[in-house]
């Protein structure tokens, strides 16, 4: 009877492996993908279609967290932070609230993100996204952001690439309201003077591809986190990046102590979970 | 004689549990794994400048009506009573509030366009017709901390047939 019982209980928690609470965050079962309405077409290189490969599968990884965080703060009510000064007259520049890690050299960098209603005011953006650097030079990054001029419903993803004094920003399309709280998987990798910049939306088969850009750099920093422009009024519901990866090729590893927080607020930031313990880290993002 | 009964059908009710949960899983695994990663990707779309032409939406591009609009000829430069927002500067990265310039307003293919600088990677191609709309300003850029620096001139692509914004580019 002891073990008739035992097995009933083995099958019953086997039946609901599925559901663990984790500091808030739940693992979920992977979603059923669906497709996304965007017109697509083949990467015209062996490179850019491995780097899109690489996005997909990490974006279809057995588990996914889910940000239950993000969904309760869109109902919380701003900070109101009463004016700051992430650009002026003064080329004062952004605001952020980054962790970086510098000394090596980087050629992949990605994370799930979790995607949160964010809401520039103030003629300005707000954006939560991921930047492979050249300190020499150049840089190339991508994410989603809130842009105030050209307001859209929803905050957008992009992609940017910065040589010298020529930065060059492009739109991917919009953030899907529905899936707020579910990650985005952000990934920017290259070498050899190509990279490319891959958003997989939430819920979605296909991947956002910047395609093979050319960039005679050689990174040797990433960052991610939060940028601000402005000067009063943008939000950010929390966000958090997850499942983080870096080195100089796919598929990277987990960042160590050596990344470093840097806060410039309104933006705040900061590890839930931090690097180096058996668990994944998680670095989160909110503002204003 | 009944306890044992009960204990033999608890057992093969959860042998049987586990063994289609073993099933179950092993079947989704398998589906997960036969589908295909597809290879191709996703044509960045752009962001769409205007959704519908008579919306009074704030960030209509007064000027993109006009370009998209079947009737109407190119419009020049001076014609431009707003831009982005109406009347105010794309100031997402200005640090002035001073009015903006439009320069130009033209009609390129994307192979043009990919002679701009950063833009050789563009993912339309050919002859595909594109609006250049360049600004002069005082603009601030975006990027990683410790790259802030400041353009004066601007540009925005837009997809001649659709009316989206494509690209948003700075210049020193």
């Amino acid at each position: 009877m002891r073990i008739a019982r035992v097995l009933v209980v083995a099958v019953l928690g086997f039946c609901f492996l599925g559901i663990i609470p984790v500091n808030g965050f739940r693992l979920d079962r992977p979603q059923q993908r669906l497709g996304y309405a965007h017109r697509t077409r083949p990467c015209s290189s062996a490179p850019c279609r491995q780097s899109a490969e690489v996005a997909l599968a990490a974006a279809r990884a057995e588990t996914t967290f889910v940000n239950r965080r993000a969904t309760d703060a869109q109902s919380l009510p701003a900070r109101n932070v009463a004016g700051y000064s992430c650009h002026d007259a003064g080329d004062v520049g952004h605001c952020y609230a980054i962790t970086a890690a510098t000394g090596a050299s980087y050629g992949f960098l990605a994370a799930d993100v979790s995607t949160v209603a964010l809401n520039a005011q103030d003629q300005a953006f707000i954006d939560d996204e991921m930047w492979l650097i050249d300190a020499k030079c150049c840089w190339i990054e991508a994410g989603f952001m809130s842009n105030h001029t050209i307001a859209t419903k929803n905050p957008l993803y992009f992609w940017a690439q910065g040589v010298g004094n020529h930065v060059v920003v492009s739109y991917f399309g919009g953030l899907d309201a529905t899936q707020y709280g579910r990650p985005a998987h952000i990934q920017l990798d290259g070498n050899n003077g190509t990279f490319h910049a891959l958003i997989v939306p939430p819920g979605s088969n296909a991947a956002f591809s910047s395609g093979d850009v050319t960039i005679r750099m050689s990174p040797n920093a990433v960052n991610l986190g939060q940028e601000l422009s402005g000067t009063n009024g943008s939000h950010a519901p929390r966000a958090l990046f997850t499942r983080i990866r870096v080195g100089a090729l796919a598929p990277g590893r987990p960042p160590d102590s050596k990344f470093k927080i840097t806060i410039a607020s309104p933006p705040t930031g900061g590890w839930l979970v931090v690097p180096g313990q058996s668990r994944e880290p998680v670095f989160y993002t909110e503002c204003c | 004689m009944k306890t044992m009964g009960a204990v033999r059908l608890c057992a093969v009710l959860a042998v049987a549990s586990v063994a289609g949960a073993l099933l179950v899983h092993n079947q989704g695994s398998s589906t997960q794994a036969s589908t295909p990663i597809p290879s191709a990707t996703i044509e960045p779309s752009g962001i769409p400048a205007i959704a519908v032409p008579v919306s009074p939406h704030p960030w209509v591009i007064d000027y993109t009506w006009n370009l998209l609009s079947p009737n109407s000829p190119l419009i020049s430069a001076d014609q431009v009573k707003g831009y982005a927002n109406s009347k105010k500067p794309p100031a997402e990265f200005a640090i002035s509030r001073k009015p903006i310039r439009v320069d130009s307003i033209t009609l390129e293919t994307a192979d043009q366009v990919k002679q701009i600088p950063g833009l050789a990677s563009f993912t339309k191609s050919g002859g595909y017709p594109l609006y250049v709309v360049r600004v002069t300003g005082k603009f601030t850029l975006g990027g990683p901390a410790g790259f802030a620096n400041t353009a004066q001139h601007a540009y925005d692509i837009i997809d001649a047939k659709t009316g989206n914004l494509l690209t948003t580019g700075f210049d020193p």
